[in-house]
Formats: C-alpha cells, structure tokens, sequence
C-alpha cells in the first residue's frame, strides 16, 4: 500500500514510483479525500482503475493482473484495465479507469477528472 | 475424523486455526469462525480460491469448474476441495463479511418424510440431533450415499427448536442424485449434513421492500425468507414473490407454503409457450425477471432482492437490476453455484 497526498494540480495526481509495481502485479493507492486506487503494471505499461470491485467489497489490487484484465479476488470477477468494462459474471457494470502517464519514473493521473 | 489436528497458517497474516484431520480446509476454517472467502462449497464459484505456501493437501475434485487452466498454473486450488493433511500455510484473503451467527457443523440426520412441492420436486425432512440454527435463505451440504460429491440444498422451512431441516430437491431424469433421495431414501436412513452455509440469508433489520424472485429449486430458500419476512418483522413494507417455472406444472401451489399467505404477494409466469398453450395457461407468460419489471414499475433501485434458481435465470435478473435499474450490489443477494 502507497499512501501519497494531493499533488500540484498541474502535474496531475502522483500515485507511486514505476518500481514499485511488479510486471504482473497491482498496488493499492491511498490518496486523502479520494477514493482507493489500483495500479497495474502489464510488461511496461501502466493501468489506474478504483481499488475497490463494482460488485462485492474486494480490493481489486488483490487480484490477479491477467494481459490488460484484472480478476477481482472474491468473485472472479473481471474487469478490463484498458476500458473498464465488466468481462464476466458477477461483474456486471463497468470499474472507473483512469488514463495513467509515467513520468519521471513515477505513475500519474489527471488531477480533476469528472465523472464520466 | 480421529483427534488428530493440523494447524493451518494463513501467510502474512498472524491468523491460524485449527482443521480436524479429514475435514475440509473451508469449513474448518469457517467452524473456527476464520472468514475465509466462499459461496458455493460446490466447486462452482471459484471464490475459495487459495494458494499452498507449505505443507500437503489432498484435492478432492481436481477438474472443478471453479478453476481455469490458468489458475491451476498459478498453483491455485478450491478450498472447497481441499482437505488438509498435515500443517499448512496458505495464502488467503480472509474477511468477517463471510461469517454467518451459527458456524458450519457436521451432524448425522435422519430422514423423516417428504412432501410434494410439484410434479418433479419435493420437499425432504431431516431431523437432526439438536436445533435446527440456520439464517433463512442458507443451505446445508449433504453427503448423499454414492454421490461422490456433497450436494448444496438450500433449506426450505425457518430455523426451529425440533431440528428439521427441510430442502426441496427437484427430480433430474436418470440423475444419480435426485434418484436415491426421491426413490431409495427410506425413513429412518441417515445422512451426514455439513451446515449451515451461505451468504445469500434473509437480513433481518429491513426496512425495504422485499422481493424474492426464484425458479426451480431456488423455491427452497426463497420460500424460508418470505416467510422470515412475513413473520419476523412487524415492518408493514411489501414482500413480492416471484416464480419462473418452464410450464404451468411447475409452478408449487404457494399457499400451502407460505406461513402468512396474506402477507405475501406471489406472481408467477411460465416461459414456454407450448406449455402454456397446452394447460391452457391464462396467467403471466415469459421470463421471470421480465415480470418483476413490468409488475413493480417504479424505482427498483430502493428494493431488497434475494435470488435463486438456475443461474441463466440469476444472472439475467441480476444484469437487468444493476444495469438497468441501477440496484446497489449490496441490495442484491444470492449464492453463486456457477
């Protein structure tokens, strides 16, 4: 777990260093005032959706990162990183994703970004 | 089960419980009240997923559906199907939401009698030593001689001082199982119950509407939280039952089941229309979820839903309530077997 605090909101929010996610694997991320994050790394790329699963309490970050899929932990639920789309039942509606950037070895996301 | 004991380790954590040697890894860890992540105790739902850190298991069903190919390169198995042979540790995502008041327990009962519920199903009483504790809405595993396997049966009555326990069991043609109890079960015969089990119960402190939708066998559990509703709690609130039978004949007669009939509105809709044709069916046709739709119009998203039956029939109703009607998760209940 990362616990980071609100960033400069013109460089995006901050969520953690690239290294410290495995390829193949997930962080959970605190930030104050928001919700939990999840990132992912698949072999270089990097993923940001909410931590917690649409469908049951599980934290997604527990799951198995699968190619650009996350399986949530509890249920088997999938989800896909790219869109967020829920692949299988029980997930049924879609995890909020966010577009991540890298920079300066570290892994961001827009500061504000409404829902959609 | 000899006195023999393995201790069970869950890594990265300080929990550990206790497994008699020969039971299975999930329930003895529920029997010691360790939440450890389930809901079907059938090999289906592959939510007691679990990875051997040390020690030695015998897997009891090695092709559950539960498991994909990749997750058995990953060295995953079902704690389902799992007992334990000696001291483990293993890697597990414990949590209280998977602890009901009255853990598992395993117990002999003995058969008593059956009633007809419909041309195909009936309902079978055990009696078991002491009190029948169970949530409304539970189910219980029986060990049914020359199965194999344990076979989940939701139990269809209300928790009761007496110790029966009721399932209603639907009759499969040449099916192993439902031909043993529908045919070679005698009075007087005893089997071994594993129960009770289940997060799918009845959820006593309600204050919403409550709709019970089932099919098929999915009778048993939601007939036991219609009446839990109707006589557990003095809320005024509506409770709605609703049934999805194939033809008329599938259809129980509801008010020789439920306890407090007035308190219970029951609808019910047949699906194939050959059958409805052929019983000249007046009633409601189509899809059971369809008819929760068109009869209860409005918000659904303020409801409490408890679900069973076939799991086509659950997972269409539960698509059409989250996607459609934006029902909460957590308003929506029933115990995945697939």
């Amino acid at each position: 777990m990362e616990q980071s605090s609100p960033s400069d909101s013109s460089a995006g929010v901050r969520l953690c260093r690239v290294d410290e996610v495995d390829d193949g694997e997930a962080l959970q991320v605190l930030i104050e005032g928001r919700a939990p994050f999840a990132v992912y790394h698949v072999g270089g790329e990097f993923f940001v959706s909410d931590d917690t699963c649409t469908h049951g309490e599980a934290s997604l970050s527990e799951g198995t990162v699968d190619g650009a899929e996350i399986e949530c932990p509890w249920h088997s639920g999938k989800f896909c990183l790219r869109t967020g789309e829920a692949l299988n039942f029980p997930a049924v509606t879609p995890i909020r994703v966010y577009p991540a950037t890298v920079r300066d070895g570290a892994v961001f996301i827009p500061s504000e970004q409404e829902p959609t | 089960m000899s006195g023999r004991t393995h201790n069970i380790r869950i890594a990265g954590t300080d929990v550990a419980f206790t497994a008699a040697e020969g039971d299975n890894l999930l329930r003895a860890g529920l029997r010691a009240g360790i939440g450890l992540p389930y809901e079907c105790n059938a090999g289906g739902c592959g939510s007691c997923k679990f990875e051997l850190i040390s020690g030695d298991i015998e897997e009891r069903w090695i092709e559950a559906p539960g498991l994909t190919a990749k997750d058995r390169a990953r060295g995953r198995r079902l704690a389902c199907q799992c007992r334990p042979l000696c001291d483990c540790e293993i890697r597990i995502r414990p949590a209280e939401s998977f602890l009901t008041p009255m853990p598992p327990l395993v117990f002999d009962a003995e058969y008593v009698g059956h009633r007809k519920v419909t041309a195909d199903m009936r309902e079978l009483r055990f009696r078991g030593p002491g009190p029948a504790s169970f949530l409304p809405g539970q189910y219980a595993l029986l060990d049914v001689p020359g199965a194999g396997q344990l076979r989940a049966y939701s139990m269809s009555n209300l928790p009761n001082d007496e110790g029966d326990w009721d399932f209603m069991v639907r009759k499969v043609p040449n099916g192993r199982i439902s031909t043993m109890l529908f045919e070679a079960l005698r009075p007087g015969d005893r089997i071994a119950v594993d129960g009770p089990l289940g997060l799918a119960h009845w959820r006593a402190d309600e204050s919403r509407d409550v709709v019970c939708i089932a099919g098929g066998s999915g009778m048993a559990p939601i007939v036991s939280i219609a009446n839990a509703a109707a006589t557990q709690t003095s809320s005024e609130r509506p409770i709605w039952l609703f049934y999805g039978g194939r033809g008329p004949a599938d259809l129980p007669v509801f008010d020789e089941w439920l306890i407090d009939a007035a308190k219970v509105q029951v609808r019910a809709a047949v699906s194939a229309p050959e059958l409805a044709d052929a019983a000249a069916w007046a009633g409601e046709r189509g899809f059971v979820h369809e008819l929760v739709e068109r009869t209860l119009g409005g918000d659904l998203a303020t409801h409490r839903y408890y679900l069973a039956g076939p799991p086509p029939m659950i997972e269409t109703a539960v698509r059409m309530l989250m996607i459609e009607h934006k029902v909460p998760a957590q308003q929506i209940h029933y115990d995945r077997f697939f």
